[in-house]
């Protein structure tokens, strides 16, 4: 697996999404998500006008609708969980196909595969418009905090040269007999990541020494990220999409005050 | 194992995701005393090595892959507090760049996988080394037990979670779920544990100075109650934990039949395991895991599902001491293994 | 004038081992000079030393003085060590290793920023730097998007960005192939016949004067520019002895974590004698007296 992983998610393109500072990207994505997940499931209407906003910025994003569905396959064991519940829960059942079901349960599983599918594509639109770095440098601008983006960054770099370690270190044990199937090669598997692991740690201990000989010490300058932030009219423009969510969301989301 | 959006409600979520932020916190504190300036490359290069580790996959059974969780294995290497840190760095780029797990549940699988795993691995090895010869067999012997009871307490959260948030009520109890799981983690932490305790047995002999768990000062300070309780206590709570809460907890078992699960693996013989806490899979894995124990559990003798969860983390740590001393000697060739289970490294 | 000077410099490392057994060298400023050694010799502890990497603050193993230009290296000097490290680059063997940011623009930024240079400033440095190794069009590229000459010269490059008094090179011929051996050979030797700061000043047409003073930079940045006009000396550590020959007019050789030869290039790689006693040796088919210096 390892190759390819680190940035396969990127779609190079230039959108206005594209374009939109990540920092907005990453607050949008959370309210659009958190939106979805808050509207009761009974609120069919509700969720296909989310799913006409994701597939409206889809188009907008100019991200293809095959790339999508594809990437959004990563959600299949909780389509499972979704098509199980309805077996499982308790309460009044309705006999569908000579299958004795649970009401409730197939709200349950009803409830999972709309919001997980929303989810993942809108998780996946945010992955899809904004480079790996660029994540990074919108979650450093929310303030997160620098040790965790700071790790994020060196984690990401060096994901590739842990791979490439891995995949010569696998070829040079099956160039010497090693069969790489089922249990056998369990031991060989695991001492090869005790190497990696070593590999890895003396790698940090050295990427350490480089920077301190270039005047590190304990903080990333912050003129390294000082580039364009986010705009006030970046800000408005990206508000606007979880507003629609919320407007969608009071409108049909079955709520006492729906007008 | 990644828990996605919709399955637990938006207040427990957020609930955890408070807790999440609280704890990674006080992690990055603490992570900064033991590498000070290093914490960036150093850590960073750590979350790497987990990354990596977890995209491969290993076999569990014939058909059936694995990938590392590696709370336990971080937590012995580098700390509690690094390992937590790392694997819950790994948890966000994983659902920010990669949309692997909900963002809403983020809080949700930083409790499960860096901040519980990490903690019951780390403890459990700790209160091991007192007794085990504080050498490279040592270490990777409590390693291995370590990661089977921290999988299966990781497992045991998301019990909990759906317990406080699930939105549908089941007809199986908490207990089922509680016992089931347990089950099938122990034997995805079977396969963590051999593969954790030869990885870090292999470091712990080149370079004994990098393994956390065998640093003198670090284990004495941290470790204040006599050992021997604290062992007795973590194998204690592995099984209060698998059995004993299903014991108590068990409603009025249903049935569940076998043709659900047939279907179930159908539907996802497609996937690789991604994700081993969602209920499907569970009982995919569960009935290759050894249905008698499930049947048993599940088909509705009152008040028998804790035994039979007690029951199931015994023998697989039966199993997995088996395995792990099988995997010491030089292993026999002449078995014949289906070539679907060979696993891209 | 000296750029550096190690005398009677001894270090165990904290397991009892003695890497170094009293080093004394002198390097002039402008020199090229090969450290030349077989591996485990203390080369690379020796490279350690002379940006206070090495020793720890208070280390007991630890004996001697180095240092570089009029300034002797305290390790417990936090102030004077950021200045060493201005003033001595170390380009490591894995550029890997030195490479560590998103894009190669960040990583050859990381140096001066930790200098305190900002916004124009800082830019001009960067270009300045990667134009000397010929890699400008190559900015805003992944550092894994390159090929190991390219990611060796960006190295190079992230240490000239900050204006280096003293260039030290661990192996930078390793894994090369022969023509990004060559390129990399061509840099070097243009770093070292021409002061840095100069080339990329008329290089670029740029006024350090009027750039620095938009940044608001206080006398201590004009200075510093002023010292780095000065010829870039440099040390390259390295087993690849015609590399030595082609670029170092003079070369030692540590052997034992002491400094055994110590003269021209040429008439050390003429003594077999000497270099079979220390474990080093020709090409096949290579003879030093037949070469061409450059």
């Amino acid at each position: 697996m390892g190759a390819g992983h680190a940035h396969a998610m990127y779609v190079h393109q230039h959108s206005p999404v594209h374009h939109l500072a990540p920092e907005v990207k990453i607050v949008v994505a959370l309210a659009f998500t958190i939106t979805v997940v808050a509207t009761p499931r009974e609120a069919v209407v509700a969720f296909g006008g989310y799913a006409l906003m994701v597939l409206a910025l889809a188009v907008v994003a100019r991200v293809p609708a095959a790339w999508l569905a594809k990437r959004s396959l990563i959600e299949l064991p909780f389509v499972a969980t979704a098509l199980l519940l309805p077996f499982f829960a308790s309460g009044p059942r309705v006999d569908l196909l000579g299958l004795s079901l649970s009401v409730d349960g197939l709200w349950g599983g009803w409830n999972i595969l709309v919001k997980g599918t929303l989810g993942v594509l809108i998780a996946l639109l945010l992955a899809a418009t904004t480079s790996a770095r660029d994540l990074l440098v919108g979650l450093d601008r929310l303030r997160a905090p620098q040790a965790m983006t700071q790790i994020a960054m060196f984690m990401l770099r060096y994901l590739e040269v842990l791979a490439d370690e891995a995949r010569r270190m696998r070829i040079a044990r099956v160039s010497r007999l090693d069969d790489p199937r089922f249990l056998w090669q369990i031991k060989g598997f695991a001492s090869g990541l005790g190497t990696l692991f070593l590999r890895a740690f003396e790698r940090g201990e050295r990427v350490y020494l480089a920077m301190q000989s270039r005047g590190y010490t304990g903080r990333l300058p912050a003129a390294l990220h000082a580039d364009s932030t986010a705009t006030a009219r970046q800000w408005a423009a990206g508000a606007a999409i979880p507003l629609v969510a919320v407007v969608v969301l009071l409108l049909f989301g079955g709520y006492p005050w729906k007008p | 194992m990644h828990i996605s959006n919709g399955i637990i409600n938006g207040p427990v979520s957020l609930a955890y995701a408070a807790i999440a932020v609280i704890l990674l916190a006080l992690s990055i504190n603490r992570a900064r005393q033991d590498l000070s300036d290093r914490l960036a490359p150093m850590a960073g290069l750590v979350a790497a090595f987990i990354f990596a580790a977890q995209m491969l996959n290993f076999p569990v059974l014939p058909g059936v892959s694995g990938h590392l969780l590696g709370g336990a294995l971080a937590a012995t290497l580098v700390g509690p507090w690094v390992g937590a840190l790392c694997v819950s760095v790994v948890l966000v780029v994983q659902a920010l760049i990669f949309a692997d797990g909900g963002l809403s549940a983020l809080g949700l699988n930083i409790a499960n996988m860096a901040l519980l795993g990490t903690a019951v691995g780390y403890l459990v090895v700790v209160g091991l080394m007192k007794l085990l010869p504080r050498n490279a067999s040592g270490v990777g012997t409590a390693v291995f037990v370590a990661s089977v009871v921290s999988v299966i307490l990781a497992s045991q959260g998301f019990v909990l979670q759906y317990y406080l948030g699930g939105d549908v009520a089941l007809t199986v109890g908490y207990g089922e779920i509680s016992a089931a799981l347990a089950g099938v983690h122990a034997l995805i932490g079977i396969g963590e544990g051999v593969i954790a305790a030869i990885t870090v047995t292999t470091v712990a002999k080149v370079r004994p100075d990098l393994v956390y768990a065998l640093r003198g000062q670090r284990l004495t300070t941290a470790v204040t109650a006599s050992p021997r309780r604290l062992v007795l206590v973590g194998i204690f709570a592995a099984l209060v934990l698998a059995g004993g809460v299903s014991y108590f907890a068990s409603s009025a078992p249903d049935g569940l039949d076998a043709t659900t699960l047939k279907g179930c693996t159908v539907d996802e013989a497609t996937g690789e395991i991604t994700g081993g806490q969602c209920i499907a899979q569970t009982a995919k894995e569960h009935e290759l895991a050894g249905s008698w124990l499930g049947d048993y559990g599940i088909s509705g003798i009152e008040g028998t599902t804790g035994v039979a969860g007690v029951i199931g983390v015994v023998i697989t740590f039966a199993i997995g001491l088996a395995i792990f001393w099988g995997a010491r000697r030089r292993r026999a060739r002449g078995e014949s293994a289906p070539s679907t289970s060979e696993t891209r490294v | 004038m000296e750029a550096l000077r190690i005398e009677s410099l001894r270090y165990s490392y904290p397991d009892g081992h003695q890497a170094l057994h009293g080093v004394d060298l002198r390097i002039g400023a402008g020199e090229r000079v090969a450290l030349l050694g077989p591996n485990g010799a203390g080369k690379t502890t020796l490279v350690l030393h002379l940006n206070g990497i090495l020793p720890a603050p208070r280390m007991p193993g630890a004996a001697g003085s180095v240092t570089v230009g009029e300034q002797r290296i305290d390790p417990a000097d936090r102030a004077g060590l950021t200045e060493i490290r201005r003033r001595v680059g170390i380009v490591f063997q894995d550029p890997d290793d030195q490479l560590f940011l998103p894009t190669v623009a960040e990583d050859v930024a990381f140096g001066p920023a930790n200098l305190g240079l900002r916004g124009d400033a800082l830019h001009a440095r960067v270009d300045e730097a990667l134009a000397a190794v010929g890699m400008l069009d190559h900015k805003g590229r992944a550092p894994h998007h390159l090929s190991l000459g390219q990611r060796r010269r960006v190295a190079v490059a992230t240490v000239l960005a900050m204006r280096p008094e003293l260039l030290v090179l661990d192996e930078p011929s390793s894994n090369l192939d022969p023509q990004a051996r060559r390129e990399l050979a061509e840099i070097l030797l243009s770093l070292t016949e021409s002061g840095l700061a100069e080339r990329g000043l008329t290089e670029r047409g740029l006024t350090e004067r009027g750039l620095l003073a938009e940044s608001g930079l206080t006398e201590r940045g004009l200075t510093e520019s002023g010292q780095a006009s000065a010829p870039v000396t440099m040390l390259m550590v390295t087993h690849d002895l015609p590399y030595a020959l082609q670029l170092c007019e003079r070369a030692v050789i540590l052997d034992e974590g002491r400094i055994v030869a110590d003269g021209p290039t040429g008439e050390l790689l003429a003594d077999a004698d000497l270099l079979a006693r220390h474990r080093l040796e020709l090409p096949f088919g290579f003879s030093p007296h037949v070469t061409t210096m450059p």
